[in-house]
C-alpha cells in the first residue's frame, strides 16, 4: 500500500516536471508574447498586425540605428506590438528584457533622461503628452501614441498597467501569493 | 501650366546627353555633387509648409522642376526612406513616401522599389494610404542581397555590405526624417544612406576596425569615436550617386534619437534637392545645431559631396 502511494507521488512529480519543462519550453519559443495585454483587457484596443520579436542583433533589423542602446546594455530579447483604438489612434507597445535590473534602469535612464517620477504605474515611470517610459525589473517599457489626447493618455495608462501586471504574475521571479 | 510642361520636356531632351555623359562619371568622388541639371531659376533647395503632407511633397518636387528632371520614362527607381522606427516623430511618412513614388511614375518610371520594406504595417501609420491602396500595390520591395563593395575614394570605411538593388536602379531617391540622433546629433540625408548597409556594416561605422578584434566588448563605447563615424557616413555618401533629396520635416523628435520618443517638434515641412550637404546643414536649424560642429556634414564637404554655405543657394521657401 505504501509502495502504491509512492509510486502514485512519483509518477505526479514526474508529470508534474514534464509539464512544467513543457510550459517553460513553449515560454522560451513564444519569446515575449506572454508580457502582451490579453485581448479584452482594454476594451476599445484591438491589436494591429501580428507582434514583431527580436532577439540579439536581430533587433538592428527591427528598429535599425536605435539599437545600439540596448546592444550595450545587455539586450537579451524584445516585443513590439501596435494597437488601434475604436477613434483610430495607433498604439505602439514596446518591451525590451534586458539581462538584468540594474541594465534596465541605465536603459531607462538613458531614454528618460532624469524626469522619472516614483510611480504607481510600475517601479518608475515618465509620462508625457504623447508617450509613457515604464521600468518593472529587468524590462523597460515605451508606449506612444499617434495622437495627444486625453483619451490616447488615457490608454497609454492602461497598456502599462496591463503589461507590468503580466510581467509582475507571470515574468521571472513572480511575488509569492499570501 | 502647359507652357510649363513643354519647356520642362524640351529641357529634359537638351539636357540628356550631357546627363548621359556624367552618369560614367558618377563614382568619382569629387562630382558626386553635381545636381541634375536644372533650368535657371531653379532653386537648390524647395521648402514647401502645409499639414497636407502628401501635396506638400508634390509642391517641393515640382519647385525644383518637377520629377521629369530626375526620373526619366523606363526607369527603374529605388526609394530609400527611413520607415522602421515606429514610434511618432522618428520616421519618413508615408504620406511623403507615397507623393514621391506617385511622381515617379507619372514621370514614366517602369518600376518603383522601396529599398526598406515593412508592408502595410508601414502603410497603415498613415490614413492617406488607403486612398493609395493602388500606388502602394504597384510597389515592389527591393528585396535584395548585402554584397561587399569598395568604395573609391573612401578613406575609412573599408568592404561595406550595401544593397545590391543600389546598384542596379537607374536612379536612387533618398527621403530621410530629419531627427535627432544622440551619437552623431542628427539624421537626415548623409546618415540616411545607412538604410543601405547591413548590420555588420554599421557596427563597423561605430568601432572601426575594433569591430574585428572584439565586437562585444566595445559595444559599451557605442559612441566613441565620433570622427571615424562621421567619415564613414561620408565615405558611404560616395557609393552612388543620390538623383533627388527628399526630407521629411513635418513631425520629428529633437531628443532621445533616434528611436525616441522624445520632444517633438512639428514645422509641417518638405524639403527637397540634390546636394545632400546643403539640404542637411539647412535642416540643422531644425534641431538648433551649427553645421560646422556636425562632423558627418563637415566632412562630406571636405570630400566633395556638396556646399554647407548656404549664402549662395536659391532656396525657395512656400505654403500651400
Amino acid at each position: 500500500m505504501a509502495v502504491n502511494r509512492i509510486v502514485v507521488l512519483l509518477t505526479f512529480i514526474f508529470l508534474f516536471g514534464l509539464l512544467a519543462a513543457a510550459q517553460a519550453e513553449d515560454k522560451a519559443a513564444s519569446g515575449l508574447i506572454w508580457i502582451l495585454p490579453d485581448a479584452g483587457d482594454i476594451k476599445t484596443l484591438k491589436p494591429e498586425d501580428s507582434a514583431q520579436q527580436a532577439k540579439k542583433d536581430g533587433l538592428y533589423d527591427l528598429i535599425n540605428g536605435g539599437a545600439s542602446v540596448y546592444l550595450s546594455n545587455g539586450f537579451k530579447q524584445a516585443i513590439l506590438q501596435d494597437y488601434r483604438s475604436a477613434t483610430g489612434t495607433l498604439f505602439n507597445l514596446e518591451v525590451y528584457e534586458l539581462d538584468s535590473t540594474v541594465n534596465a534602469k541605465k536603459v531607462f535612464a538613458l531614454k528618460g533622461g532624469d524626469s522619472a517620477k516614483p510611480s504607481v504605474i510600475g517601479q518608475s515611470s515618465i509620462l508625457e503628452d504623447y508617450y509613457g517610459l515604464f521600468l518593472q525589473g529587468s524590462y523597460y517599457i515605451s508606449i506612444t501614441a499617434s495622437e495627444t489626447t486625453k483619451e490616447s493618455q488615457e490608454l497609454i495608462k492602461q497598456i502599462a498597467k496591463a503589461t507590468i501586471k503580466k510581467i509582475q504574475t507571470k515574468g521571472p521571479n513572480p511575488p509569492a501569493k499570501k | 501650366m502647359m507652357d510649363k510642361k513643354m519647356n520642362r520636356r524640351t529641357f529634359v531632351k537638351k539636357s540628356a546627353k550631357a546627363t548621359t555623359a556624367l552618369a560614367g562619371l558618377t563614382l568619382m568622388p569629387g562630382l558626386l555633387s553635381v545636381p541634375a541639371l536644372a533650368a535657371e531659376g531653379t532653386p537648390d533647395i524647395s521648402v514647401v509648409t502645409g499639414t497636407d503632407f502628401y501635396k506638400a511633397t508634390i509642391q517641393a518636387v515640382e519647385n525644383l522642376g518637377g520629377m521629369g528632371r530626375f526620373v526619366s520614362k523606363g526607369d527603374n527607381v529605388g526609394l530609400l526612406a527611413n520607415i522602421f522606427s515606429k514610434k511618432p516623430g522618428t520616421y519618413t511618412r508615408p504620406d511623403v513616401m507615397l507623393a514621391v513614388a506617385h511622381l515617379c511614375y507619372e514621370a514614366g518610371a517602369e518600376q518603383v522599389y522601396c529599398m526598406k520594406n515593412e508592408g502595410k504595417r508601414y502603410w497603415r501609420r498613415s490614413q492617406v494610404s488607403e486612398q493609395h491602396a493602388e500606388l502602394i500595390a504597384r510597389l515592389k520591395p527591393d528585396g535584395s542581397d548585402h554584397k561587399e563593395v569598395q568604395i573609391p575614394g573612401a578613406k575609412v570605411l573599408k568592404d561595406p555590405a550595401i544593397l545590391e538593388g543600389t546598384f542596379k536602379h537607374d536612379k536612387l531617391i533618398s527621403i530621410p526624417i530629419i531627427k535627432n540622433h544622440s551619437g552623431v546629433q542628427m539624421t537626415c540625408t548623409l546618415k540616411n544612406m545607412m538604410g543601405l548597409t547591413s548590420f555588420g556594416t554599421n557596427i563597423k561605422f561605430h568601432l572601426g576596425e575594433k569591430y574585428v578584434q572584439t565586437l562585444v566588448k566595445e559595444l559599451g563605447n557605442f559612441f566613441s569615436d565620433m570622427d571615424h563615424f562621421s567619415q564613414s557616413v561620408a565615405d558611404l555618401n560616395k557609393v552612388r550617386k543620390v538623383d533627388l533629396y527628399v526630407v521629411d520635416a513635418t513631425e520629428f523628435i529633437t531628443t532621445n534619437g533616434p528611436t525616441g520618443p522624445g520632444k517633438m517638434s512639428r514645422p509641417n515641412q518638405i524639403v527637397a534637392g540634390t546636394d545632400p550637404v546643403a539640404i542637411d546643414s539647412f535642416c540643422c536649424a531644425y534641431l538648433d545645431l551649427e553645421p560646422e560642429k556636425i562632423g558627418m556634414i563637415v566632412k562630406a564637404q571636405q570630400d566633395g559631396l556638396g556646399k554647407m554655405d548656404l549664402t549662395n543657394l536659391n532656396i525657395s521657401k512656400s505654403t500651400i
